[in-house]
């Protein structure tokens, strides 16, 4: 299979997975197009060979994540447009949450999104961040801390 | 989070994004950095030279490169698994016509904001300014005994060697601690300072309960929210280097950090490391870095383990006198005798965790520490005990029921005499 069929292939399997992650992120959804476009175009120049797809997802993941952290050392202003304007959200609860994980800072955002969305581990998120297993494990501690009130009110949270 | 995977489980690419994705076309190749391998093919050339005139060992005969010369491999652009963006803080990368601070891309200029450092404002008063810092004396009220502070023990404070070197930058700078602590013996201000050139050096205080004294104040300060902290910043640009400060309260702890340096940007970098540091790994506090004998009263104290003296100069663990019931919060304060107090009744309990009376088989609650009754579901109004500096010993009866409680463990008992 060359590399455009494969690419294709790629597209429809994780686009909504990395716009999803980039989102998460940068809560900005241009920067966040564009972060997942800078994606496959690495994946174009980089060619590489995935052992599995666990492998070829968690490399996207972090190529993705790398992008929106050059996106985040850049900006200077918040996001134009608020995320939930393009995504609205009808149920108040839910908007509170997610207005509460949007405002966390960007590295307890990476982290919740990561975990509780795509289900990775520590030592998963570590190795796509950069960061260490403990490092996470901070944030995801901090982010739960601050968003104690909705979690306490889902079930088995 | 259920809300949460529900609200991400509707945001999709949009039709355009995928668009631009399915004509993606393979980028033109990057040219080969060779600023970092021209060095390598001129040392390759020289052996070849010197091969050539016989100079160079070479096994096999003339002609032949000696093995250590040898290029290994092809200069690389980035392994599969590491993508070459910097993810980490590999230090500064030299490729033509960029500039990097940390392994960070600023060619632009000036310190930019940054996923892992944070990018702080710093107030904007320069050495046109007639005045920009204003001379201030303190003085620390009596009773604190000063003592110093050891490499090992500024390292524990920290979260390890690691920490310094690392996370924080410090590698290259001599650093000398002192403690003042409360006649207690409970930490009050820690200071540690660091030197490296003439004009690179730093000041790292750190004070219990409040922001630690200072004798320079800003005029033009800004103050804003980084990491989860509110931090006020300062900066002066003089002739003597540049200056940038950092004050700022975190879980009860007031902390300081005044750097001088030659370099701006360098002055910014270890401001930024430093309160990302605190921000996300906090400190430990003296006594809890690990398992040390007291050297007052020579307890053997285990890392975890909080330790004080009691007014009559008993050593104290808050391992004592916990009822074990999980509940209520609990705030630590430094209270004359140094315990961990039970917001609701002012029982004693370790290490923050939660503490409820002990509930009573009649029902309701009886305070594990005074014994008295409360109704099922009321909130009683026992206080936290902030004991007064310099307690007298003694035993304070209580005007409405004549009950006998030790001074500094005051209650209320008016809702219960309603």
């Amino acid at each position: 299979m060359d590399h455009s069929n494969r690419l294709e292939e790629l597209v429809n399997r994780y686009e909504n997975t990395l716009f999803r992650a980039a989102l998460a992120i940068l809560g900005d959804v241009q920067e966040a197009e564009d972060a997942v476009q800078e994606t496959f175009l690495r994946y174009l120049e980089k060619r590489p060979d995935f052992r599995d797809r666990g492998h070829e997802k968690a490399w996207l993941l972090k190529v993705t994540a790398n992008r929106c952290k050059s996106v985040l050392r850049a900006r200077r202003r918040h996001p134009a447009v608020e995320l939930l304007d393009v995504y609205p959200v009808e149920d108040g609860d839910s908007r509170e949450l997610v207005e509460a994980i949007l405002a966390l800072p960007a590295n307890q955002r990476s982290a919740v999104h990561l975990h509780y969305y795509e289900g990775y581990t520590c030592e998963e998120i570590g190795s796509i961040l950069g960061q260490r297993p403990g490092t996470v494990r901070s944030h995801l501690s901090r982010a739960r801390e601050a968003l104690r009130r909705y979690l306490l009110e889902e079930t088995g949270e | 989070m259920k809300r949460y995977q529900q609200f991400m489980d509707g945001v999709a690419a949009s039709d355009t994004l995928h668009r631009r994705l399915a004509e993606l076309k393979e980028p033109e190749k990057r040219p080969v950095p060779w600023v970092k391998y021209g060095t390598m093919a001129a040392a390759v050339a020289l052996v070849c030279g010197l091969g050539a005139w016989g100079l160079g060992k070479v096994p096999g005969g003339p002609g032949q490169l000696a093995a250590c010369f040898m290029p290994t491999s092809a200069p690389e652009l980035g392994g599969l698994d590491e993508p070459d963006i910097a993810t980490a803080e590999p230090g500064d990368v030299t490729e033509p016509g960029k500039r990097t601070l940390g392994g960070y891309d600023v060619t632009g200029g000036g310190m930019t904001a940054h996923y892992i450092l944070p990018y702080i404002e710093y107030g904007a008063v320069g050495t046109e300014e007639p005045s920009v810092k204003i001379a201030l004396d303190w003085a620390l009220g009596e009773g604190y005994t000063e003592g110093p502070v050891s490499q090992e023990e500024i390292a524990a404070l920290l979260g390890g060697e690691d920490v310094l070197s690392t996370h924080l930058d410090w590698d290259g700078y001599e650093l000398f601690g002192w403690r003042y602590d409360r006649a207690d013996g409970t930490p009050g201000l820690i200071m540690i300072s660091g030197s490296k050139e003439a004009l690179d050096h730093f000041e790292f205080s750190l004070m219990y309960g409040e922001l630690p004294p200072t004798c320079i104040a800003y005029l033009e300060s800004v103050e804003q929210e980084v990491n989860g902290l509110t931090v006020t910043a300062d900066k002066y640009d003089g002739e003597w280097g540049f200056d940038r400060r950092v004050s700022f309260l975190k879980d009860g702890w007031g902390y300081r950090f005044d750097v001088t340096a030659a370099d701006k940007d360098q002055a910014e970098l270890l401001v930024s490391r430093l309160v990302r540091q605190i921000a996300d790994q906090g400190i430990t506090p003296p006594g809890q870095a690990g398992s040390y004998t007291c050297p007052d009263c020579g307890v053997y104290i285990e890392a975890g383990v909080q330790h004080y003296h009691a007014q009559d100069g008993s050593p104290r663990d808050r391992g004592e006198n916990w009822c074990g019931t999980p509940g209520a919060d609990t705030e630590a304060y430094p209270s004359y005798n140094a315990f961990l107090a039970c917001r609701t009744c002012g029982g004693e309990v370790p290490d923050g965790t939660g503490h409820h009376c002990v509930p009573d088989p009649a029902g309701g609650y009886v305070c594990g520490i005074c014994g008295e009754a409360f109704p099922e579901g009321k909130v009683h109004s026992h206080e936290l005990c902030v004991l007064p500096p310099a307690p007298t010993p003694g035993i304070h009866t209580c005007e409405v029921c004549g009950q006998d409680i030790p001074t500094g463990m005051e209650h209320s008992h008016q809702e219960n005499h309603r």
